[in-house]
């Protein structure tokens, strides 16, 4: 063979060749992997999608790892999936967030930017770009810190059927199609976001009060999806996206039939509107996950 | 209909989920052997992907890009199985064809074992877009979007991958007449 002949022909040829199907036993094997695997909730993958950065990926893998030494429960029940995360990351984060460093001894007090379980006391966060410190009780994690998210949760509610979500810079979703594109027209602060989820029919939105917080002023509701109404996306309703933000992580956020959320929208007085959820999985879960959150919320402080 | 079954198995249904991974099941399999080089690992990577597909369906927002969502699944899995394979002792036994072959004039038996060692050369990410290409049948804009990249890296990293296999033919070349051995 010369390198003269033509290659992507010889290519074409060569990789037509070799098995060209699957065995039976290797498709019922999957199968009944999958008949003993759990499906995720939606809204909390697209961060796992495009821009999840490596070393956040190795420390999210490490906090599991932590979570089953030294809580002893079964990780990801129902699931046996062995392999590698779908993550299909090859760009990096944009972020500029330092590497967190994955620990299996709890997060003290002074380390904002580690991942992993949270030393009882007060902690400040790492790389979102609406800093704040807060109070946690023993039990709590923070999964993820980077620039456009933090993440706690508690050790009852494991694999993430509830936790606090904190979010600066929502973007509103496109409302025509089920992307993470943003809707032309919409503004994006605390009044353009409230008032937008309080009219759509596709979202109930009940208890909407003003509130105080952590040094911050905005609204605070609580949402659940209309199952009786159908948007852009079939199973969710589509609300929030980093895209087009400068965060811009691939950040994007949506409820399904089934989740609850308490909602806060917060003005920084510097530009930024931040997002504070509790959110629940299952509506079961949300009354006693919310008393376990609600006080970890209230010790939020966003003063310098 | 196939959008149908999506939306069904996004709701949990397990058995709309199998009937609308049968058809596909061949295909995937054949893509992670050309990426991977091992019935083995290529049937491992199949799993993995089935069953991940499965886990995180709920995340695919457009029921109508499923395939295109399945096979940048399956691309992503055979690469990070390779990433942990690295570690292992590089394995350059030529696999046996047991598939239907080309017609002779086209390749013969040489130039068999000397795609198959130069692609074996070649990183795994080189060797799924090569396979993307001239195995599925994807255009550099299919491939950006199965790799999630952009359309104008995928096209460089495709001529690279190009590239990257006539250098690997070479190298091959000169070993075999350093060896004393045919240069075809």
């Amino acid at each position: 063979m010369t390198p003269e002949r033509d290659i992507e022909r010889l290519l074409d040829a060569w990789l037509a060749e070799g098995p060209q199907q699957v065995s039976d036993r290797a498709f019922d094997d999957a199968v009944a992997r999958l008949y003993r695997t759990r499906q995720r909730r939606a809204w909390r993958l697209p961060w796992r999608d495009l821009t999840v950065s490596t070393p956040m990926r190795l420390a999210t893998a490490a906090v599991a790892i932590v979570a089953i030494a030294a809580i002893g429960y079964q990780f990801l029940p129902g699931s046996d999936v062995g392999g590698p995360t779908p993550s299909p990351t090859v760009t990096p984060s944009p972020s500029t967030t330092p590497t967190p460093r994955p620990t299996a001894t709890p997060c003290s007090k002074t380390e904002p930017t580690c991942i992993g379980a949270l030393a009882p006391g007060r902690h400040t966060t790492g790389g979102i770009i609406t800093p704040f410190s807060f109070d946690v009780p023993s039990g709590w994690t923070k999964p993820l810190d980077d620039r456009g998210v933090i993440n706690l949760s508690h050790e009852d509610y494991p694999d993430f059927v509830a936790f606090i979500g904190i979010w600066p810079d929502w973007l509103i979703a496109s409302q025509t199609s089920c992307s993470r594109q943003p809707e032309p027209g919409l503004g994006s602060t605390k009044d353009d976001i409230v008032n937008w989820l309080v009219g759509q029919p596709g979202v109930i939105v009940t208890g909407l009060q003003d509130v105080e917080l952590g040094g911050l002023s905005g609204q605070v509701m609580d949402i659940r999806k209309n199952p009786d109404v159908t948007g852009a996306c079939p199973t969710d309703f589509n609300m929030f996206t980093h895209t087009g933000t400068a965060v811009d992580d691939g950040g994007w956020w949506f409820i399904n039939d089934d989740a609850r959320s308490r909602m806060y929208f917060l003005e920084t007085g510097d530009g930024h509107v931040v997002n504070i959820d509790i959110q629940t999985e299952s509506p079961d879960d949300f009354n006693a996950f919310a008393e376990l959150a609600q006080p970890v919320v209230d010790s939020f402080d966003f003063t310098p | 209909m196939d959008r149908d079954l999506v939306e069904a198995a996004q709701r949990g249904d397990q058995e709309a989920y199998v009937d609308l991974m049968r058809p596909r099941a061949d295909r995937l399999f054949a893509i992670a052997h050309r990426i991977l080089r091992d019935i083995d690992r290529a049937e491992d990577a199949f799993q993995d992907a089935l069953v991940i597909a499965w886990r995180d369906l709920r995340a695919l927002r457009d029921p109508d890009r499923f395939d295109a969502w399945l096979r940048r699944l399956l691309v992503n899995v055979c690469l990070e199985q390779a990433t942990r394979e690295r570690r292992r002792i590089a394995n350059l036994r030529v696999m046996p064809v047991d598939g239907p072959a080309a017609p002779d004039d086209l390749l013969g038996v040489g130039d068999r074992d000397q795609l198959e060692r130069g692609f074996r050369r070649l990183s795994t990410e080189k060797r799924a877009i090569l396979v993307l290409h001239h195995f599925v049948g994807y255009a550099p804009a299919e491939i950006a979007e199965a790799l999630g990249i952009p359309p104008g890296t995928a096209r460089s990293r495709l001529h690279n991958a190009h590239r990257a296999m006539r250098a690997a033919l070479e190298a091959d070349a000169r070993s075999a007449e350093a060896l004393g051995g045919r240069s075809a």
